[in-house]
């Protein structure tokens, strides 16, 4: 049946959709009422791990160059240790701006892209999950900004899309429960309460039983996702602007299980491999340097226990004081020259 | 851009301001079409050009075809519409299935080939799009349908944003006059489109999105729970396909009225049918349509033999089931349920009630005889929803024999009776919901309700905050968005 468009006259029409349009102010107007009486109460959790951002960031704001800046995901967070980088690397000022892996490469470069300046060291331990599957997660970005509201200056288009299609849903798990603390608040491994002034958890000197179990071995399919491009091109960019400003950056793998390792070893030799052609001199280790038997890792793959990570800061503050002595060319040639 | 974010709303909102300023018709369309490609690159910009090159082909095929007299010409025309059209959808959905089916046969055969596949993303509603573009030139080939003269309202047609990604698929005599007229949006347009909006995200947050738990965690390991619980968890997802889908066509028809639009109706409460042959003329009547008119009556429809009507049947739900998915799984679905409509077709009983009419009868309540012919349609429907709903072949055979093993378990109907008391509240609310599609059956949706404003608005509060209540955590996606 062809539709029926009715015709009316114009001012009939403004009267009519004027009234609607009060109606719907003033249901509008009702549901943040009651809107406001459920979510009443309701504030942030002060123990939450993302907290933590608004230290980091104070810290980035207060220092000045020279500066060694951690940057990556858990990796960093939970498997370096300030104090031992600063003594090897000859940098004392260290801050670790690292939180978790899940809040994207993008957001994690954009953190500090704008603060570096001549003297300074970039320390970006990325995780594989980087380049093989698409890691952000819209939860954690929305923990995130409501930690630190202004993060959102650090996001990019496609975060700042996935933060507003689940704001809905984020509103709904808060009107859950008020006194909703997110999941991690009872878990110690996430607690605020374990970083330290540099930025870094230490909760690997404080907890030695973990209940949670190694994870299950690292699912990478470098071809199905194409990610690896993008996210390479990325890291370019970064080291290439940091250049511009006279500061150093350096990359380094993150530390695995040995089975996980073998699980995905073809697909790390990629990643080492198209990394260190983007990235040539830049690279602090060989993946196979990364990896650790189970009894290192503290509750999950990239997350080390006390020693180790002394071990691995060691390592890598060597590696950087060494760079540091050598005369490197400032910035990255374009691959295409 | 998904109908249950915020995203949406905003957009919405934003974009039907606009609309509502601009001061004629002309401009209005600019505006759905910039924004409807805007909603589809939400996804994926690359989507949005695939749409435009398979909306430009059909739009000069269609221009083209009505400047030509010749019955050859006129031919190869619409085999080039037919064959950009199903090129696309079969290098995009089918490729993959077909080169591993090829391959396997071949391997029986004792030819070892190499399966060549494409990785490739479905875009986002290419069916239901490639669908109402291919049902333009067919209906200009037909001469049916003058081909439309303006290129932007061409364009404003294919990619209308509320019914792009899963339809109703619309025909171009129905919707493309629309977008050749001066829309008038009536004040009853906006409140009823709104309150159609409201019960399609009860039908989704609230219910679909929550049976869909108990359906994914049976489903995905149907080995590990008893036949009463995998019957249960078929029962929801017949539920739960319902709700999703027909949530989504409210949502988009509702938001369609905002903009002066009237989409046709996709379901007619199809689970009170009585007959296979009218539950199909209650569900996804809009797909059901298009193959009723350009498949099953080219076959010869029911002016044929009965042998041949029966054969024309088949071959046309079978055809469906693939339309829906490269597998299987689909095949085999739509092949069921031509079947079961086929004895109607031979015994020349065919159901008589149209989508209009009331379904299961005039009385307040169902009368005995009608009940049990509902419950048998919907026993039915449910037993074909296995093959929809595994994941393969072999997990639907294996729910099939673990119901039949278990048939005379009674701890396994304890175990299912565990599940229910576990989801006490949904279930109380599924009830709820089957009352008011009962007793609202004769109405274009659930939320038309003839009360006092107070009455209504405290009814309209109250399910907007129990679908904040009962949202998932994640954004969820609609089930035929994979179609």
């Amino acid at each position: 049946m062809p539709p029926t468009i009715e015709r009316q006259g114009s001012t009939q029409a403004i009267e009519s959709s004027g009234r609607l349009g009060v109606r719907v102010a003033i249901f509008l107007a009702l549901q943040f009422l009651v809107l406001a009486s459920l979510g009443w109460g309701y504030s942030r959790n002060e123990h939450a791990l993302l907290g933590a951002a608004r230290q980091k960031h104070a810290l980035l704001d207060a220092s000045g160059p020279p500066r060694l800046i951690l940057v990556g995901g858990s990796s960093v967070l939970y498997g370096l240790d300030s104090p031992t980088l600063a003594e090897t690397s000859g940098l004392s000022s260290v801050i670790n701006m690292a939180l978790t892996a899940p809040l994207g490469l993008e957001l994690m470069l954009n953190e500090v892209r704008g603060h570096l300046a001549e003297g300074d060291v970039v320390l970006l331990s990325f995780e594989y999950e980087h380049f093989c599957t698409d890691v952000v997660s819209a939860r954690d970005l929305i923990w995130l900004l409501e930690q630190r509201p202004i993060s959102l200056e650090d996001m990019g288009v496609d975060q700042l899309k996935l933060v507003l299609d689940r704001s809905l849903y984020h509103l709904g798990s808060v009107l859950r429960s008020r006194s909703w603390d997110g999941p991690r608040a009872h878990d110690p491994i996430h607690d605020i309460a374990y970083i330290n002034r540099y930025g870094d958890s230490t909760v690997s000197q404080h907890v030695d039983e973990v209940a949670a179990p190694i994870p299950t071995l690292l699912d990478c399919d470098l071809g199905r996702s194409g990610l690896i491009a993008t996210q390479v091109e990325k890291l370019r960019s970064f080291t290439t602007e940091a250049a511009a400003n006279g500061a150093e950056v350096y990359y380094a793998h993150p530390p695995l299980e040995a089975r996980s390792f073998e699980s995905a070893q073809a697909d790390i030799a990629v990643i080492h491999r198209r990394l260190s052609e983007a990235l040539p001199g830049r690279l602090l280790s060989e993946p196979v340097e990364a990896t650790h038997p189970v009894r290192d890792m503290l509750d999950s793959n990239y997350h080390l226990r006390h020693a180790p990570k002394l071990r691995r800061s060691r390592l890598l503050g060597d590696r950087i004081l060494e760079r540091q002595k050598r005369v490197e060319p400032r910035g990255i040639e374009p691959l295409t020259s | 851009m998904t109908f249950t974010t915020l995203t949406f709303l905003l957009f919405l909102g934003l974009v039907l301001g606009v609309y509502r300023a601009l001061p004629n018709r002309r401009t209005q369309n600019v505006l759905l079409i910039l924004s409807s490609y805007a909603f589809y690159s939400w996804w994926d910009w690359r989507f949005s050009v695939l749409m435009l090159v398979s909306s430009l082909v059909d739009f000069l095929v269609g221009k083209r075809l009505a400047q030509v007299d010749g019955t050859r010409s006129r031919k190869w025309l619409l085999a080039a519409s037919l064959g950009a059209n199903l090129g696309l959808l079969g290098t995009f959905k089918y490729f993959n299935f077909f080169a591993a089916e090829l391959t396997d046969l071949a391997a029986s055969l004792g030819l070892n080939l190499h399966p060549v596949t494409l990785r490739l993303v479905l875009p986002v509603g290419i069916s239901f799009y490639t669908f109402q573009t291919l049902s333009y030139t067919i209906d200009i080939y037909r001469r049916q349908l003058e081909p439309s003269k303006s290129l932007l309202d061409y364009l404003a047609f294919v990619s209308f944003f509320p019914q792009l990604v899963a339809g109703p698929i619309e025909r171009a005599a129905h919707l493309l006059p629309q977008f050749q007229q001066p829309r008038q949006v009536r004040e009853s347009d906006l409140v009823d489109g709104l309150r159609q909006i409201l019960w399609g995200f009860v039908k989704k947050l609230v219910l679909a999105d929550n049976l869909a738990r108990i359906v994914d965690l049976h489903y995905a390991n149907p080995g590990e729970s008893s036949g009463p619980v995998l019957m249960l968890a078929t029962v929801c997802f017949g539920f739960q396909i319902y709700l999703d889908f027909s949530g989504y066509s409210d949502i988009a028809t509702g938001t369609a009225r905002l903009f002066g639009f009237r989409l046709m109706r996709n379901f007619a409460n199809p689970y009170f049918s009585m007959s296979a042959a009218e539950f199909w003329r209650r569900w996804h009547i809009s797909l059901s349509t298009w193959f009723r008119d350009y498949v099953y009556i080219p076959l010869g429809g029911n002016r044929a033999s009965r042998a041949r009507q029966a054969f024309n049947l088949l071959a046309t739900f079978t055809l469906s089931g693939l339309w829906h998915g490269a597998s299987w799984n689909f095949v085999i679905w739509g092949a069921l349920n031509g079947l079961w409509i086929v004895p109607s077709v031979m015994t020349g009983r065919r159901a008589s009630e149209g989508p209009d009419d009331l379904p299961g009868g005039t009385a307040r309540l169902p009368q005995p005889r009608a009940l049990s012919r509902m419950l048998g349609t919907f026993a039915f429907v449910t037993l074909t929803w296995v093959f929809f709903r595994a994941d393969t072949l072999g997990d639907s055979l294996l729910i099939f024999e673990r119901a039949g093993l278990d048939l005379l378990t009674p701890s396994a109907y304890l175990e299912a009776w565990q599940v229910i008391g576990g989801e006490l509240g949904l279930f109380a609310l599924l009830g709820l919901f089957v009352l008011a599609e009962w007793f609202q059956r004769g109405k274009q949706h659930g939320l038309d309700l003839p009360w006092p404003r107070a009455a209504r608005w405290a009814v309209y509060s109250g399910l907007i905050w129990l679908c904040m209540y009962r949202m998932p955590n994640d954004v969820p996606t609609f089930i035929y968005f994979q179609f």
